[in-house]
């Protein structure tokens, strides 16, 4: 480059360009900043104060900062229920992928598009009614002398009335129904744009339906699989509606454990404890299941690999 | 036919073209034969359109054939049928003389060129030509020196390693092409796979394609709408409308001796006229009398009639014939220069006729001259008026 040309740059437009999308992006940061990064740290500093109850309405002493918070978040019940969470919501999102899947894949490749949309609004627009409301009509069909027992019972499957009601498989599955729309619409979203001519040319190329599926579908879709995921998985380790209203004593999780210890304990030190546990866990979980994919797929990737050898 | 395609016994999946006497010996059709392809009343609805109509034809093993119709005539249907992704409502579909009813695409002796591409993305350029052999559990070591044999072909080795978004649309198709060779097919499909290169490119991958089919004696059946592409790489085409074929010949008969207005209008341009018969030739409606000498079409005196006549069979000059039979008179409204060739546009009444000259020699007029447009009687076809509405839509249209 000659000295006019480098000089003919305006000095101006360098900085202008740097600056731009921060001024942009700067107001939601700062949101972002004092309404969710802010009171996270706040959380994890309460974590290492004490109960006080008379300092409402914080009732946590800063003055003795100590790790005994989670000392005691370390005792039985808190493992027990803690190991229960993460088991609920592991399952819950592997069901989340077993049922979505299917359905994600029926909308996108096997319904006529006018008939797409509507069926697509029939699994999102529930998702995003009251989470409450439809976490309380489970316990119609799930109490003893509920619809489901009676069925059971009329069709002989059972003898007694069941009642699921306040246990762990009402928790698993309400949760499942909670959350699996949200595994459908990224799933929808990203086998929508695998292109219709590539699984034609698979199967032109010799390769059946399943073999289609596992070797093209399911590798192009999988970053909306990965996206349903972190919808799920990591909501659902935080859940505390449903474990609070259909879960009882047996079917308790974290969340509903935290909620307590806020609302019904006043100790917001040990609630904070356990919820900085419970943000580390799902990172924990999250990176281990990232691992474990990335060394499968690097496999998977090795035995499709074709060297041309004396060429390379 | 002067060359001389063979596959000698059963399933005959050399590369190399095997050049016996012996050829076509069976039937002069190559009727049942490896490579053949015999479409028998084949219909295929779509709701209530008709996008194929008992459509017939054979196609011979080791041709290169091309379905070439407008949009809409059922020429990627016809293809879609024969790889098997749709499945005739009617009528029969044999490739290498097996009925392929019900048989899936995956299961079928041929391979698709796709309009698009359809390169896997996921995969790099190897991985996808290695695809079709991978689903026939074929060894490692054979995959990989036929992936490079197939790529060479193509002349794409150098990138293997490249994923198909890292690749221009010229490379993409090369690949795609490579990738359905692999398998050794049969028969080898192309839907419009140089629809989306340009001119150059098109015209390179034309000839490079053309010398492929004959070095590896596999049949291909190339859908286009492009009458160039057609002609420059068949050896027979297939002129479809309506999900039928409207002519079935070599490039130089689909030429010279269009079976219908249709053709004729399709196949290289044409200056049409609507008129009534009189026995050999037509009184056209603006008055000028066409006399012809060899009518495409049987039409009965005093019928309505089409003649159509080439822009290179026209001559132009500048003054007046002596005869006024086969003449037009205008005025020359428009001069395009085609590198080889002059094209002048000239008025005559309210009608455009189109006239090609070769530019040596090429009669020079300017836009305002008048102009005398003539021909031979060998020139003028003559048909029915039965496709009218077909070849003159819009008359203003047409002459542009």
């Amino acid at each position: 480059m000659t000295a006019p040309a480098a000089m003919s740059t305006p000095p101006a437009a360098k900085p202008r360009r740097r600056w731009g999308p921060l001024i942009l992006s700067g107001p939601s940061m700062l949101w972002y900043a004092a309404f969710f990064v802010l009171p996270i740290l706040w959380i994890v500093l309460y974590s290492f104060g004490t109960k006080d109850t008379a300092r409402l309405p914080v009732p946590v002493d800063m003055n003795h900062l100590g790790l005994q918070n989670y000392r005691q978040a370390f005792g039985e019940t808190f493992f027990q229920v803690f190991r229960s969470t993460i088991k609920i919501s592991v399952l819950a999102t592997a069901l989340c992928v077993v049922i979505g899947l299917p359905v994600a894949y029926f909308i996108t490749f096997k319904v006529k598009e006018r008939w797409r949309g509507i069926l697509l609004a029939l699994v999102i627009v529930p998702s995003f009614t009251s989470y409450l409301i439809r976490t309380l009509a489970w316990r119609i069909p799930l109490a003893g002398n509920g619809a489901l027992s009676k069925l059971l019972q009329r069709w002989d499957v059972i003898n007694g009335p069941i009642s699921l009601l306040d246990s762990r498989g009402a928790v698993q599955l309400a949760i499942v129904y909670n959350y699996v729309g949200f595994m459908i619409l990224p799933l929808y979203v990203a086998l929508d744009r695998i292109e219709g001519p590539l699984r034609e040319a698979s199967k032109d190329l010799g390769a059946g339906r399943l073999r289609t599926f596992s070797q093209v579908t399911f590798p192009l879709a999988s970053p909306g699989i990965v996206a349903g995921i972190l919808l799920t998985f990591i909501p659902m380790c935080g859940d505390f509606v449903t474990a609070t209203i259909l879960g009882g004593t047996k079917g308790n999780m974290i969340g509903a454990l935290v909620e307590s210890q806020f609302v019904a304990a006043q100790n917001w030190p040990s609630g904070s404890a356990m919820a900085v546990m419970m943000v580390g866990a799902v990172l924990v979980c999250l990176i281990v299941g990232g691992a474990v994919t990335k060394v499968v797929m690097t496999v998977l990737r090795a035995r499709r690999r074709v060297s041309l050898g004396s060429l390379a | 036919m002067n060359r001389a395609y063979s596959r000698v016994g059963g399933r005959a999946r050399h590369y190399q073209r095997i050049s016996v006497t012996d050829s076509v010996t069976t039937s002069s059709t190559g009727a049942g034969e490896v490579g053949s392809v015999e479409l028998e009343s084949v219909t295929k609805r779509f709701g209530t359109m008709v996008a194929v109509d008992s459509l017939n034809l054979i196609v011979k093993p080791g041709e290169f054939l091309s379905l070439l119709g407008p949009s809409g005539c059922g020429k990627t249907t016809t293809l879609r049928m024969l790889a098997g992704f749709e499945q005739p409502d009617e009528g029969f579909i044999r490739i290498s003389g097996q009925y392929v009813q019900g048989v899936p695409p995956y299961k079928r002796d041929v391979n698709t060129v796709f309009q698009q591409y359809a390169l896997f993305p996921h995969m790099t350029v190897a991985e996808n030509v290695a695809y079709g052999l991978r689903q026939k559990r074929t060894p490692k070591s054979e995959v990989a020196a036929r992936v490079r044999e197939a790529l060479g072909m193509v002349k794409m080795t150098k990138l293997a390693d490249r994923k198909p978004r890292q690749m221009s649309g010229g490379q993409q198709q090369r690949v795609a092409v490579a990738r359905a060779l692999v398998n050794r097919p049969s028969v080898l499909l192309l839907d419009e796979p140089l629809g989306a290169l340009d001119r150059k490119l098109r015209e390179e991958m034309q000839i490079e394609l053309k010398l492929l089919q004959s070095q590896l004696g596999i049949t291909f059946i190339f859908v286009t709408h492009d009458q160039e592409e057609a002609m420059s790489m068949s050896d027979r085409i297939a002129i479809m409308l309506d999900g039928h074929v409207e002519q079935l010949a070599d490039p130089e008969t689909v030429y010279e001796h269009p079976s219908s207005a249709f053709v004729a209008g399709f196949i290289g341009r044409n200056n049409f006229w609507k008129g009534i018969s009189n026995g050999n030739g037509l009184v056209a409606e603006d008055g000028t009398v066409f006399v012809a000498t060899r009518p495409e079409e049987h039409v009965s005196n005093g019928e309505g009639a089409l003649a159509a006549l080439r822009p290179e069979s026209v001559q132009l000059r500048a003054t007046a014939p002596e005869t006024s039979t086969n003449v037009v008179a205008g005025q020359v409204v428009g001069v395009s220069h085609f590198g080889d060739s002059l094209q002048y546009v000239v008025r005559a009444g309210n009608r455009d006729l189109i006239v090609l000259c070769p530019r040596a020699g090429a009669i020079r007029l300017a836009p305002g001259d008048d102009a005398w447009c003539q021909w031979s009687p060998d020139d003028v076809y003559f048909f029915s008026a039965r496709q009218a509405d077909l070849v003159m839509a819009d008359p203003a249209e047409a002459a542009h």
